[in-house]
């Protein structure tokens, strides 16, 4: 998209590499992400901050893509599904889910997997009920959420459980 | 997707972000988002320019003296949910929290800004009501203090040239707690009726303060002054508190209605609510006294 002579400048870290962009300041975070950047794990479901396939990390927090403007974004760090794994190695909360068979279309993957990241950043040891709560701006219309529940408590640092540590 | 476009204004000093909203018209202050940036998607706020206040570092505190709370105006619902300090002299407050929205949208969101907004259904109106948190406001002229009162709410009393920079609340002293609850929708996260309640008692048990406040079920959340005052004087021990809930009949009318819940039926749980939460501030003024 050709900026507009609005547009302005947004430096932000995305992933770990420094980006310099200038974009109309009426355009979402997820848009850039996806449209400008190539990064199209966030994904757009409901684009009215409710199904939460868009959610991202900014600054540590996981936070609703398409409700925020790329350029609320200047001098952040933002980091989506494509900056969590190392490689082929995945992260853990990836390694859970695929594990304990936490996804089927995989559409609010990417937003249950950050929103978890952020989860066990301030909890390292959530109950099934504090997971309940913290993704519960999170939709599937798969799963039922019953295995995604499952791959969270197995990362919680007194499960017992084998899987997830990938 | 945002359909129109508009200008872009990073203020530094809140002195500039008044400059901004005084040199064109149009203007917005953007601080969280969290509602503005929906209400741009459905075209139903058209700003022509946006004086995004994220950069005023001043404006991000949480100042917790006592019973006195200063909250800035960058301060998130998050950042409340998750204050022990907070906790511990007003647990209302994370109480309340964590029933808004979910909690990316409560990592953005501002309890400052959905006081400016004044959301229908939100839920920080009625703990400001009920609270009757002190505005902070600056403008052109100055700084100024803006008190939320049963009928002063702050969207209508605050200029499209100022910006609220604080909320401070002074708890009363004595026997007092307070209590939020709401019924939300279940997609939107938005109350289809909340209220909020503040009572104070004196060591005989009689009530010497009551707040309550309902949003959802109003055309703007407001405080319930006939329900306060039949509650104000008595001994909460002999109290009927579903009798007292149940009384409210008259201003039916006021109540809205929409697809989601008919008024007749938001009348409803607004009774149910107003009993839930008397009963559970009671509750807690009676385990604490």
């Amino acid at each position: 998209m050709t900026p507009a002579d609005s547009a302005i400048e947004v430096r932000l870290r995305v992933n770990g590499l420094d980006r310099e962009i200038d974009v109309d300041p009426c355009r979402l975070l997820v848009e850039v992400l996806r449209d400008d950047l190539g990064l199209t794990g966030a994904h757009v479901g409901c684009d009215s901050s409710q199904c939460g396939a868009c959610v991202v990390l900014l600054n540590g927090l996981a936070a609703k893509a398409c409700t925020v403007l790329a350029a609320q974004c200047n001098e952040s760090e933002v980091t989506t599904i494509e900056g969590l794994s190392s490689g082929s190695e995945l992260h853990r909360v990836q390694a859970a889910f695929q594990e304990h068979h936490a996804l089927q279309c995989g559409f609010c993957t990417p937003g249950m997997i950050m929103t978890t990241v952020d989860l066990l950043t301030t909890n390292p040891s959530p109950t099934e009920a504090e997971i309940t709560e913290a993704l519960h701006g999170n939709l599937c219309r798969c799963t039922g959420y019953v295995n995604i529940v499952r791959a969270v408590l197995s990362l919680a640092a007194h499960s017992s459980s084998e899987g997830g540590e990938g | 997707m945002i359909p129109t476009g508009c200008s872009y204004h990073r203020p530094q000093s809140i002195d500039q972000a008044v400059d901004a909203l005084t040199s064109g018209s149009g203007a917005v202050i953007l601080a969280g988002g969290q509602s503005l940036i929906p209400l741009m998607k459905l075209g139903q706020s058209r700003p022509a320019a946006l004086v995004d206040v994220a950069g005023i570092a001043s404006l991000r505190y949480l100042n917790v003296e006592g019973r006195r709370i200063a909250i800035g105006a960058l301060t998130t619902a998050r950042d409340l949910e998750r204050s022990t300090d907070l906790a511990a002299a007003v647990p209302v407050f994370a109480q309340a929290a964590k029933q808004i929205a979910d909690p990316a949208v409560r990592a953005r969101g501002t309890f400052v800004g959905a006081l400016a907004f004044g959301d229908p259904g939100g839920d920080w109106p009625a703990i400001g009501l009920a609270l009757e948190a002190t505005l902070e406001v600056c403008g052109p002229s100055g700084s100024r203090q803006v008190q939320i009162g049963a009928n002063l709410t702050p969207w209508e009393a605050i200029k499209r040239n100022e910006i609220i920079a604080s909320a401070t609340i002074e708890v009363p002293d004595g026997r007092t707690a307070a209590v939020y609850a709401k019924v939300r929708h279940p997609a939107s996260g938005y109350a289809l009726v909340g209220v909020a309640v503040l009572l104070t008692l004196d060591a005989a048990g009689v009530c010497t303060r009551c707040r309550i406040a309902a949003t959802g079920a109003l055309r703007r959340p407001a405080r319930l002054p006939t329900i306060e005052a039949s509650i104000l004087g008595s001994n909460l021990d002999g109290l009927d508190l579903e009798e007292v809930a149940a009384s409210l009949r008259a201003p039916l009318a006021g109540i809205t209605g929409d697809a989601y819940a008919g008024s007749a039926q938001r009348a409803q749980l607004l009774r149910v609510l107003i009993h839930r939460t008397l009963h559970q501030t009671v509750a807690k003024l009676t385990s604490h006294p």
